[in-house]
Order: C-alpha cells, then structure tokens, then sequence
C-alpha cells in the first residue's frame, strides 16, 4: 500500500501532502493537498492572506511546513533547504542582482553549480533568447525597464532548469498593457520549455488566461481544484463562485426538483430550471429550501420591451426592468437593469449595432437559456 | 567665515618662512613641513594615531555593521528604541566617558593605561556612528535578494560573499574611514588612558603649552587635511546608492 502510493506519487511534478503551516496563532496553510502534473500551468489563485504566498514560499524551501510532506518527483524535500532543491522562484519584485550585469544575474545560478564555460555563456544566452532579451547581455540591471527586468528574472530562474518554476505574482508591478503582454509571453515560454509552472495571483482574469489548471484558495484551504472553465461554469461553491468573474445572485427558494433539474422561483413569481451544481446536488434540495440563483452577467440576455427576445428553448425569465446604467467598456457593454423595488442585474454583451439602441432608463425584457445559471446554499 | 578663520591662519602661517605668526607675511616656505618629517617624536605619534585609528575601524566596523544589519529585522518600534540606545555614548561628555573609563579600566580590571585602552575608547566612542552609518545605508537593503540568491543555490556562507557583502561594501568602508577619523582626532579619552603612549592630538597639546613652535601650524595644517579627507571620502561612500 505504502509503496504503492509512492509510486503513484512519483509521477507527479510535484505533490502536496498535507500541509499545515502556522504562524502563532493563525493558520496560514491548514492540511494543503495538492498534485501537479508535469508540464503543467498551475495557478494559485485567491485574496490576499489566503495562504497563497505561504504555500509558494514553502514549495521554495523558504519555510518548512508544520505537518504534511512536499514530494519534487517523488521524492521529499519537505525540509530542503532552498539552494539544495530544484525550484527556481520567480520573486514579485525581481530581486535581481544589482550589482551585476544582466548576463551576470542569470549565470550566477549556473556558477553555483561549477558550470563552466563555453556551457555556462550558452545556456546564459539560451535562456535570453528564450525570454527575448539577447541585446541586453551586457547591461546594468538598473538600466533597463520593467518589462525587461521582469524577463531577465525569468530567465534567471528558468537558466536553472528547474523541476518546478514557482511564480509569485511576477506581473503585478507592471502597468496593465505590459501585463497583458507578459501574460501572454509567459504562456509562450512554458509551452516551449515544458517547464512546470506554480503560478500565484489574486488576478482571476489573469489565472483564467494561463492557467491549465487552477486551485482556489481561501483561509489556508484548497476549496476548488479545476481547469479555467469548469471553475468558471461549475464552481464549487459559493465563494468560488464570486470569487472567478462577476455573478448576479437573487434569493429564491425550491419549487420543484428533478433528477437533473432544479426549478427556483425569483421574486415570487418568476420560476427558473438550472442544472443543479456540484456540491449542491439534486439529492439534497427539497421544494421550500431558500437558495440563491446565481447567473453570469454575460448569460443573461436583454432585449427592448418592444421587440422582446424569447427564442425556443429559453426559460422565459421575462423580468422586466428599466436600465439604470450603461457601462461601455469597449468591446464589451454592461447595464445594469433595476427590476422589481431593490434587484438590479448586471448583463454584458458584446458592443454591437443593437446595443447602441439600449440607453439608460430604456424599459428593458431580461431572458436566460435554462442551464445559464446555478443555485448557492442560502447564506446564513 | 567667521568659524573657519582659525584654519585658514593655521594653514597660512604653517607656510611662512620666518618663525613669526603675525603680519606682514614674509614668505612662503616648506621648512616647518621639513622639519617636522625629521621629528622622530612626530613620527612615532603619527603611527601610535594610525595604529589606533586602524584598530578603531577593525573592532568598531564589524560590531557595527553586525549590529545595523541584525537590528534591520526586528519590529520598527523595538529598532528605533535599540538604535537609541546605541547612540546614548555619544550623547555623554566626552569628558565623563574619559573618568569613567579610567576608573573601569584601571580600578575594575586593574590594567595599566596605554593606547590599548584608548583604543577600547574610541571603538565605543566610533561605534554609534558606525551604526548610525550602516544603518542609513542598510535601511533600503532589500532582504529578499538574499533569498534569491538562496533559491539560485547559494549556501548561505556564498550568499554573504556574493550579494551582501558586495552590495553593503561602500558603506561597510565609508564606517571603517569614519571610525578612523574619529579615532585619529579623539583627545580626552587619549589623555586620560592613553597612558605614555601619546598620539598625534597629544603631542600637540603638549608642545602648544612648552611654546608656540611654528611646525605645530605645520602638523595641525596636515591633521586637518587627513580627517577632512577622511570625512569626504567616508561621506561619499556610505551616501551612494545600494
């Protein structure tokens, strides 16, 4: 049984078990477990002082967990220190060398592990050329921008081919264009090294763009391990739920529940069908529980009272509202819709002709396909 | 101009070819420098202050540094109460450190005075500075770039080697260039314990009360340029950006 599980573990890049750490009284990280496969992007995403950064820097071998083990390919190194474990951190603010040159800073690395030359100056190139920057070989680190110092960082770590390339954050010091850049720059760098990559952010949007998979975290805990769009369609719970993209949440209670289809009623008059959600299965609603519908800004649709929208197949949600708000966004456009005394629905749709002739205060229809939303335990 | 006048009397008559220090200036000569280079008992305090300055920077400096380094990590609150303390020898009269110096040295620990122990003097007298120095330059020191060069490898012996001491290094000479000028100038903890082991600032005195001898002007002229230059060049290095 035991070797068995070892073995199991072995084809991981890396595998989490277990792991506690705290700092006094608070737990940071609380019984963490976590497999990565190799080759993969992981991200780690969750709001500040989720455990997050404690979880990378114990990867990193910059705190040793309380309890639980850390296997690098299969074997531990729970309690190794940093310089002897194969993960290159990828630091939020560089921390590159400045008293060194570029070519400097990333053969560093290399010197430490007694590669010589003409090896040493090849790889140091390679990793260069992997990230973009040969031209900057020979310059001071503090002579070139940003965007640059982000890139020589990267090729500082990856210079080392590490089992695991741990990312904290590495893009939240630059300004947003840069940003959008490098994201996609990092996802082309990890498909040609083929590099595991543990990636940290509190940038959904960003997690949602790289990530193959990705674990949501909150008060030290893994609450949802899934890929961008299984986290985004069917998240676990309700947190992760608010957490990954925008959602409109309405109460509502049971009127009706199928196998594969739970029917909520809003407002007291509307009723809805949706697919029951993961940890809220089928089994466990009853007609009369309070829950709440939630639904994606972007799947609700809207049309003008006049030329109202209802295509077969739709669940008439046939709310009525009045714009209150039109938010143009550029490509895209958001209004919020105030129905009934107190609710008001964000919807986004993509900025097209219709959409020009949606002004605030327009009386406004609100439909959604059937398996468009998803219900939430009622909080409290 | 007013409080530099002095100096530039000093300077001015040190290069005047008669044995005169009043109006009219006669002429410019080099002959106080030239006989005080074949003074032995100049040359003997030149070294004494050397030696004492040198081993001023070599204790002080790695105290101190060790210290500013090391209060870096402690909470803002505790820091600024321990730098306080720290700075509270300097805020003594010179005058009370020396008597109480004295009186440890020779009544507590019964050794005899002698420039050992005005060296042991100066360090306490050099350190806060020290500190206060290695502390200003420390202060924007960014502790996880040691971390980075652990990642990379770096036992924590190289890591010291590599980026901290090469990083900290203008500052680390600019304490030592401090300490010495301090030790270099100091006076009443020398007079005190410095026993017979007379120093540069010693001697001075001394021959200033014998007689007012124009070589004096001469080695006075020579102790001002060396601590200035001394200061600029600490000054310079502990200012530069880490």
């Amino acid at each position: 049984m035991n070797s068995k599980h070892s073995e199991v573990s072995a084809s991981y890049a890396l595998s989490i078990q277990g792991i506690t750490k705290t700092f006094g009284t608070s737990v940071a990280v609380g019984n963490l477990w976590l497999d990565l496969f190799e080759g993969e992007f992981f991200s780690l995403l969750g709001p500040s002082g989720c455990g997050k950064t404690t979880t990378l820097r114990m990867l990193a071998g910059f705190e040793y967990p309380d309890s639980g083990r850390i296997l690098l390919r299969g074997v531990d190194c729970t309690s190794i220190p940093p310089d002897k474990r194969n993960t290159n951190l990828v630091f939020q603010h560089y921390e590159l060398f400045p008293h060194m040159t570029v070519f400097e800073n990333i053969a560093y690395g290399l010197r430490l592990r007694k590669i010589r030359e003409p090896e040493l100056s090849a790889r140091v190139r390679e990793a260069l050329a992997v990230v973009r920057c040969e031209e900057l070989e020979e310059r001071g680190v503090n002579q070139i921008s940003g965007g640059q110092q982000q890139r020589v960082a990267l090729a500082r770590a990856i210079v080392n081919r590490p089992a695991v390339l741990l990312l904290d954050e590495p893009l939240s010091a630059l300004d947003v264009k840069l940003r959008k850049k490098m994201q996609l720059e990092l996802k082309r760098i990890q498909h040609q090294l083929g590099t595991t990559f543990v990636y940290v952010t509190h940038d959904q949007e960003e997690a949602l763009l790289l990530s193959d998979r990705i674990g949501i975290m909150n008060h030290g805990g893994l609450l949802q391990v899934a890929t961008p769009r299984q986290l985004y369609m069917n998240p676990a719970d309700s947190f992760v739920a608010e957490f990954v993209g925008s959602l409109n949440i309405f109460n509502s209670h049971v009127v009706d529940v199928q196998s594969d289809v739970v029917t909520v009623q809003l407002l007291g008059m509307l009723s809805i069908g949706v697919p029951p959600l993961l940890t809220l299965s089928a089994s466990n609603l009853h007609v009369g529980d309070r829950v709440r519908f939630a639904i994606r800004p972007e799947r609700v649709q809207l049309g003008l009272w006049k030329n109202n929208i209802s295509t077969e197949n739709c669940y008439d949600m046939g709310l009525r509202g009045q714009v209150s708000q039109v938010l143009y966004l550029g490509g895209l456009t958001q209004f919020i819709v105030t129905c009934g005394a107190d609710m008001q629905v964000l919807v986004q749709r993509t900025s097209d002709r219709a959409c020009e002739e949606i002004f605030e205060g327009a009386e406004v229809v609100l439909t959604c396909a059937a398996d468009a939303g998803f219900v939430l335990p009622h909080m409290g | 101009m007013f409080l530099v006048a002095p100096l530039i009397v000093v300077i001015v008559f040190s290069l005047h070819n008669i044995p005169r220090m009043s109006l009219p200036f006669n002429g410019v000569s080099f002959r106080w420098y030239i006989r005080l280079f074949a003074d032995t008992e100049v040359h003997q305090s030149i070294m004494r202050s050397l030696a004492a300055g040198i081993a001023t920077a070599i204790f002080a400096t790695p105290l101190g540094v060790s210290a500013a380094l090391s209060v870096r990590i402690l909470p803002p609150r505790l820091r600024n109460f321990i730098l306080a303390i720290v700075l509270l020898p300097s805020a003594v009269p010179g005058l009370l450190l020396a008597v109480a110096l004295a009186i440890y040295w020779r009544g507590a620990l019964g050794l005899r005075f002698s420039l050992a122990v005005a060296v042991a003097g100066h360090i306490l007298l050099a350190l806060p500075f020290v500190i206060l120095t290695m502390n200003a330059s420390v202060s924007n020191f960014r502790y996880s770039l040691l971390e980075a060069a652990r990642d990379l490898g770096a036992s924590p012996l190289q890591t010291f080697r590599d980026i901290l001491f090469p990083i900290i290094r203008p500052a680390i000479e600019g304490s030592a260039l401090l300490a010495i000028a301090i030790s270099l100038d100091e006076f009443i903890v020398t007079l005190f314990v410095g026993g017979r082991d007379t120093t540069l600032p010693l001697l001075i005195w001394g021959r200033i009360q014998r007689s007012v001898d124009p070589s004096l002007n001469a080695l006075a002229t020579c102790l001002l340029f060396a601590t200035t230059l001394l200061a600029f060049l600490a000054v310079r290095r502990t200012t530069r950006k880490l």
